[in-house]
């Protein structure tokens, strides 16, 4: 199969893309000066954007989220001094900004690294919880019905019958 | 009363004695009371000890008890006709069962008479007293056992007991006789070989079967004779050689071939003391004598002689029916001789007897058949012993029975602890099936013997309990208490006995694992015959104890709900304590608890079926099953989700990565989140 279902969504995901750029580059060109801000501060973004082959997408979101967190501050400044290219250029020309920036960034990729390792953590110490929860279970299954019951079912064993039962009751006599 | 050092310097028998003087009477069945410390060894029978007795409801009467002490069973079955007899010339009974013998703290058989009011005739037959007179016999101790055997015969039993020392006088006074015990043992069990007829006399006391009136006529012929002598014709002569004798010469001139007898008495005792039982005086014949009429004369008949002697053992034998004992003697020595024809030879040509030499063809023939085995010998000699001398007891291997003293043969080799071994081999090799071939007379009572027998063959080639000697000895003596070792002192006559006998042995330290043995099943398949054969199986089977013990309590319990008694419970605790394989049929814990205070309850009162029920209930045993299968299901669920979580499956799987990628996105845009908006409003405000 080599048209497969996620790589047309895909293509499809990439034509939206487009499309949003188009559509918003009349308002980026209105808002230059932020627009070139961000777009600088969120290289890491586009980068984890490209090199995440998840479909999910979550490294380019973990990274993306911590990436706007370290941008944001500077864009809002930027709005309250008058949205100028000149402030702008200041703030891109700053190693300040750039490493508030990226360095939010690059925590976004800390914590993408880190997070999935404690949640397995948390995983392994909930299945041995688990374990000895069934294991108890286990336990009492046998306290209560024997060992016997470590047998596999045999499905062509008889039912039961009682000993009178298996050979009709003794005859009384009227 | 004497304290136990006098006791211990006193000889041992006055000590007893001494003992003795004290204890309690003993009771029967609220009835009766027999005085162990009153002896009356003047009344003492074959059966056992003579004690003093009182009937409760009837205090002048004198009476007194026969406490049974032999290893046979007493006439049980005879005693309620005998009862009815109101004869002057036959001891009157009163009342039997079984008490509590508390000078040997067993349990014994008892048998009560009106006591007689004169003292035995003959203290014992080696005793020499003063003669009865001919007219004295003919006109008083005739007419007056003539009568008794005529009552006896009318209810269809025999005597088995005539003979001078069971005799005793009515009272002090007057000269008249009447017959002592004849109950408390079987018929000819105590009986010398003097007053028993040749065939009988060879058969071992206690084999002798119930025998017929004729044989009581003839032992009457004997005991007429020796009262008129006042001592036995052949005194000092051992039972073998007064059988060789009989068998020689005939029985009236082997015992009165040296006497000269009165005229009047000639007749009655050549008549009575006839060998051939088709010849001998009737009841009828004597009665009309003694009316007058004379009968014509008996001749005594000389047994068949051959022209030639056999020679056996070095005995030179002359007759087929010495022949037939000699063989019997010595089977050992006796194969080989009647395998080479040599028998057969002597008896077609000296002997001249064709038929007989053709039944001891056939007596050869129809031992062979089958093949030969380790027995086949005896088979053998058996088999032409009875085609020699047909009226004789059965022999082999030892036991000489009649067909129908098998039983109380059976009962004292089990008894004694012998051997019962010649016994179940002479009933598989169909040696009663021979004798009723042999006899020249077709007697209706051998029909329903045959039928028996073949039965009781069928009995014993089953292995199980149910089966086997043991239900042929309750089969063919119904008589006979339970002989079952641990329950044999309790006497035990009927099924109600029999489980009050095991719920008070289960109250002893000393009882037994299973209060159940071959004896207690034999003895309940015979007594109780609607008990269901099918449970008799499972008892058997080793394999399968719980199945073994459901049955053993249904049994038990199918009899107590028949016969009683209502409340056994120490019986019940007994099986109770055994029931540990049927608690454990049922696999939860929980309904085992539940069922064992429900079995122990039931116990308390002592009904077997409660047990039964509880622990045979098959909606519990099958929702018991059901839960058990659901159980091993829920294990093998379980097992499965351990495993899997034990080999960590999930935590090293993509599913894991991708969901630990997930979080880390939701909550690093959580975080942003907050994060934005915290600083949108902290430099808003600023």
């Amino acid at each position: 199969m080599s048209y497969s279902y996620s790589q047309r969504r895909k293509r499809r995901g990439g034509r939206s893309l487009i499309l949003l750029l188009i559509l918003l580059l009349p308002a980026a060109l209105i808002v230059l000066p932020s627009s070139m801000l961000l777009l600088a501060g969120m290289i890491p973004t586009i980068v984890a954007i490209i090199v995440d082959r998840d479909e999910d997408k979550s490294a380019a979101l973990t990274v993306g989220a911590m990436n706007l967190c370290g941008v944001a501050p500077f864009i809002v400044q930027l709005w309250q001094q008058g949205q100028t290219m000149g402030l702008a250029m200041r703030m891109l020309t700053d190693p300040k900004s750039w490493l508030v920036m990226f360095g939010a960034a690059g925590l976004g990729w800390l914590m993408y690294f880190f997070i999935p390792q404690i949640v397995v953590a948390i995983a392994t110490l909930r299945a041995q919880s688990k374990i000895k929860e069934l294991e108890e279970r286990r336990s009492l299954l046998i306290a209560d019905w024997g060992t016997e019951i470590m047998a596999r079912p045999d499905p062509d064993k008889p039912e039961p019958v009682g000993l009178m039962d298996d050979m009709g009751a003794t005859e009384k006599q009227p | 009363m004497a304290s136990s050092a006098e006791i211990d310097d006193m000889p041992p028998l006055a000590a007893k004695a001494r003992q003795d003087s004290h204890l309690p009477p003993v009771d029967l069945g609220g009835r009766c009371e027999i005085m162990p410390a009153s002896p009356l060894p003047g009344f003492d029978s074959a059966g056992g000890a003579a004690y003093a007795a009182r009937l409760s409801r009837d205090r002048k009467t004198e009476c007194f008890a026969i406490v049974t002490d032999r290893p046979v069973p007493a006439r049980i079955e005879m005693m309620s006709s005998f009862r009815s007899i109101d004869n002057p010339a036959v001891t009157r009974l009163l009342d039997w069962g079984a008490v509590d013998w508390s000078p040997e703290g067993r349990r014994r058989f008892a048998v009560i008479f009106e006591r007689p009011g004169g003292r035995r005739v003959m203290n014992d037959l080696s005793d020499m007293r003063e003669p009865f007179g001919d007219d004295q016999i003919v006109r008083g101790l005739l007419p007056a056992l003539l009568y008794a055997l005529r009552e006896m015969n009318a209810r269809g039993m025999t005597c088995g007991a005539i003979r001078p020392t069971n005799l005793f006088y009515k009272d002090a006074a007057s000269g008249m006789v009447m017959l002592g015990d004849c109950l408390s043992t079987p018929a000819g069990y105590g009986q010398p070989a003097l007053v028993e007829t040749i065939e009988r006399s060879m058969a071992q006391p206690s084999g002798r079967g119930p025998g017929t009136i004729g044989d009581d006529l003839y032992a009457l012929g004997v005991t007429l004779l020796v009262l008129h002598l006042g001592r036995t014709p052949l005194p000092d002569i051992d039972d073998d050689t007064i059988i060789r004798m009989k068998m020689d010469r005939g029985t009236y001139p082997a015992l009165t071939g040296h006497l000269r007898l009165p005229q009047g008495l000639l007749e009655p005792l050549r008549g009575l003391m006839t060998d051939d039982p088709k010849q001998r005086w009737s009841l009828s014949d004597l009665d009309l004598w003694l009316q007058g009429r004379r009968l014509s004369p008996k001749q005594p008949q000389v047994p068949r002689r051959g022209a030639r002697p056999f020679e056996f053992q070095g005995e030179q034998l002359m007759h087929c029916r010495s022949l037939a004992r000699g063989l019997a003697r010595n089977s050992a020595a006796a194969a080989p001789v009647i395998e080479r024809g040599d028998v057969e030879k002597w008896v077609r040509r000296a002997v001249g007897d064709e038929t007989r030499a053709e039944m001891v063809q056939t007596a050869i023939t129809s031992a062979n058949v089958g093949g030969r085995s380790a027995t086949q010998e005896d088979k053998l000699v058996a088999r032409v012993t009875m085609a020699l001398d047909p009226p004789s007891p059965i022999r082999y291997r030892g036991a000489a029975v009649m067909p129908d003293g098998l039983g109380t043969a059976l009962a004292e080799a089990i008894w004694q602890n012998a051997s019962v071994q010649p016994y179940a081999e002479l009933v598989l090799a169909q040696l009663p099936m021979f004798w009723v071939n042999c006899q020249a007379d077709f007697r209706p009572e051998y029909v329903p013997m045959i039928q028996a027998y073949d039965g009781y063959r069928s009995l014993l080639e089953h292995a199980g309990m149910g089966f086997g000697i043991e239900r042929i000895l309750y089969e063919l003596c119904p008589a006979c208490p339970c002989l079952s070792p641990a329950i044999r002192d309790y006497y035990a006559l009927t099924p109600a006995e029999l489980l009050g006998a095991l719920d008070h042995l289960a109250t002893k330290p000393t009882r037994g694992r299973d209060p159940v043995d071959r004896h207690v099943i034999g003895f309940l398949t015979t007594h109780h015959k609607k008990l269901n054969d099918r449970l008799l199986a499972p008892l058997s089977g080793q394999h399968d104890p719980a199945r073994r013990m459901i049955a053993m309590i249904s049994v038990l319990a199918d009899v107590q709900d028949r016969y009683g008694p209502a409340r056994l419970p120490n019986l019940c605790n007994w099986m109770v304590s055994l029931m540990d394989p049927v608690f454990k049929r049922f696999k939860n814990r929980e309904t085992r608890e539940k069922m064992k205070a429900e079995v122990n309850q039931a116990a308390r009162d002592g009904v077997l079926e409660a047990l039964v029920r509880i622990v045979d209930n098959v909606e519990a045993i099958r929702a018991d099953d059901k839960g058990f299968l659901s159980a091993m299901r829920q294990y093998e669920n379980l097992t499965r989700q351990i495993e899997q979580l034990k080999s960590g499956a999930y935590v090293r799987s993509d599913a894991a990565d991708h969901a630990g990628k997930q979080v880390a996105a939701i909550v690093t845009s959580v975080i942003a989140g907050l994060t934005l908006i915290g600083t949108i409003i902290f430099m808003a405000k600023g």
